[in-house]
């Protein structure tokens, strides 16, 4: 098969600024090791790199650091407490830190740590194992820093608050972003999710990790989800004017059908913005979809019965996957980028992204892969079966005028 | 095979830092000894958690300055610590003694701009170990 052309990707994604994170702490009873993942993290742009040397020691500079660590450098096998009874404690009483494990262990066993970790409501960021790999942990820490999981996370102290941003939202100062999806076996950009982003006048632009948690706990999530509908429709109706064929994917946020008429809401939208439902994705994570509230359901059933596709998100890091796809008329499963980012190197995890695969494609699901960074990441999912791919070796998600650029500049290259 | 001491491995994960490097190789040459010294001492106690949780600390670290041979023999040692096995443990400690030698030579070569295996880089660590042959413990 041909090789998909594209427009060339950065020279390296993770040479970007971060814009989420800013504070880690690094857990690790060696000297030398520790040091050594200091400066890396300092080298992929954290402002702020706490040190300890087991977990009795984390927790104590955790309890004077005032809740500003983002991330949790942990290793598993150390003196005193170790990263296991660590990783409990953290859970407790640092649920907000999200969590990348690293250890000389057998991939399975940090990969049962790591379920623990997230089974105890930890986000675990990734796994890796010794020694430490700057170009690993930059792609693990960038992921985390666009990723939509951080929109589960508490809010952080760095948060906007309520007010604020229920003044952003009446000054339209939310716009969404838009990252391509591409269509593996032509290399077509076939689709983009639209990514909630707030352009602050004095903070400047900020992630989701800065407000979506503040905006689900005062209430505003519904307000925040419809703008970003609204504009993100507004988009797609443009673009398949200008005769590009694409499908709009939008993340929903469980509370939007606390209001059962959502389903009817949303049918109204793509009616006023003139868009097909059938090139809209409607994307759930899986944490969203364990809610299982019996309105939810029958909202979505009501969705997929007018045209809209439905996508499972951060397939295979929530519970009772194998219940929602059945419980849930899903039309797309989007394989988290765990599975995608380490597939390369460890077996079993290229077993579960195959697997994977193959179970979506029996159930008739189209299967997207999320998180591809390399050509040998877009290799292995495409030799998967994966259909779709999206992440940073196409782009991160961009304003709507360059997303507009971007598509025309992918016609132009696969034209040639 | 890998090199004792792969400066250009090291180098590569850590951005081409340079000074980082120098950092990492000055607090190398000033903890390390000392670690390889504990590991004699724990076997000749012997006290077989204080020699599996030492060599698993120094196969980290030196796994993590591209010292693969020597990381590798820890990992045999603290897998022996694990499984009982004394004996093997007294041997491959000395093995360790003289590859520790080696590499910490091969570091001070490099930063001379040079290989070498003469000088005070080439003393022999000083471990602790007991006089006779141990006993195997793996039936304990």
């Amino acid at each position: 098969m041909k090789p998909a052309s594209r427009p060339a990707p950065p020279r390296s994604a993770t040479d970007r600024p971060l814009v989420n994170l800013r504070h880690a702490i690094v857990i690790e009873d060696d000297d030398i090791q520790r040091r050594l993942a200091r400066a890396v993290l300092q080298q992929i742009g954290f402002v702020q790199v706490l040190e300890a040397s087991d977990g009795s020691e984390a927790l104590q500079v955790l309890a004077q650091s005032s809740g500003t660590v983002d991330l949790a450098l942990c290793d598993l096998d150390m003196a005193g407490m170790d990263g296991i009874q660590m990783l409990s404690r953290l859970a407790r009483d640092y649920p907000g830190i999200a969590v990348v494990l690293l250890s000389a262990q057998a991939p399975s066993v940090i990969a049962a740590v790591g379920n623990m970790a997230a089974a105890s409501g930890l986000d675990v960021a990734g796994t890796m194992r010794k020694p430490i790999d700057r170009a690993e942990l930059a792609s693990i820490v960038h992921t985390l820093d666009q990723s939509s999981r951080k929109l589960l996370r508490s809010p952080q102290p760095d948060a906007m608050d309520a007010e604020e941003i229920r003044r952003g939202l009446a000054a339209g100062e939310f716009e969404p972003y838009y990252q391509p999806k591409i269509e593996l076996a032509s290399g077509r950009l076939c689709g983009a999710e639209a990514l909630a982003r707030w352009n602050h006048p004095q903070h400047g632009l900020l992630a989701p990790g800065r407000f979506i948690a503040s905006a689900e706990a005062a209430g505003l999530m519904g307000l925040l989800t419809w703008s970003v509908i609204d504009q993100s429709f507004e988009a797609l109706a443009c673009w398949l004017a200008e005769g590009h064929r694409i499908s709009l994917s939008v993340n929903l946020s469980a509370s939007l059908f606390d209001d059962e008429s959502a389903a009817e809401a949303l049918c109204a939208r793509a009616i006023q913005h003139a868009v097909p439902t059938d090139r809209i994705t409607l994307e759930l994570t899986e944490s969203m979809a364990t809610r299982n509230l019996p309105g939810m359901i029958g909202g979505l059933a009501r969705l997929r019965m007018r045209g809209f596709g439905l996508a499972i998100d951060d397939f295979g890091t929530g519970y009772s996957s194998l219940q929602q796809l059945s419980a849930i008329p899903f039309s797309e499963m989007k394989i988290d980028r765990s599975f995608v980012s380490g597939a390369g190197k460890e077996p079993h995890l290229r077993a579960i992204l195959e697997s994977s695969v193959q179970l979506g494609r029996r159930l008739g699901l189209e299967t997207t892969a999320e998180g591809v960074e390399t050509l040998s990441e877009e290799a292995l999912v495409r030799l998967a079966g994966c259909e779709t791919g999206q992440g940073f070796l196409y782009s991160p998600a961009v304003p709507r005028a360059e997303f507009t650029r971007l598509m025309q500049a992918w016609v132009s290259r696969n034209a040639r | 095979m890998h090199l004792l001491f792969d400066r250009a491995s090291l180098l590569d994960r850590i951005d081409g830092d340079e000074g980082l490097l120098q950092e990492l190789l000055a607090l190398f040459l000033r903890v390390q000894p000392g670690r390889v010294a504990a590991l004699g001492e724990a076997l000749a106690k012997p006290d077989l958690a204080a020699l599996r949780a030492g060599a698993h600390q120094l196969a980290g670290a030196f796994d993590s300055l591209s010292m693969m041979p020597a990381g590798a023999l820890c990992q045999r040692i603290e897998q022996h610590a694990l499984e009982g096995n004394l004996s093997v443990c007294q041997t491959l400690l000395t093995d360790l003694g003289r590859l520790f030698d080696e590499t910490r030579a091969a570091v001070c070569g490099d930063d001379l701009g040079g290989p070498t295996t003469t000088g005070p880089a080439a003393t022999h660590v000083g471990l602790t170990l007991p006089d006779t042959t141990l006993p195997d413990t793996r039936s304990r």
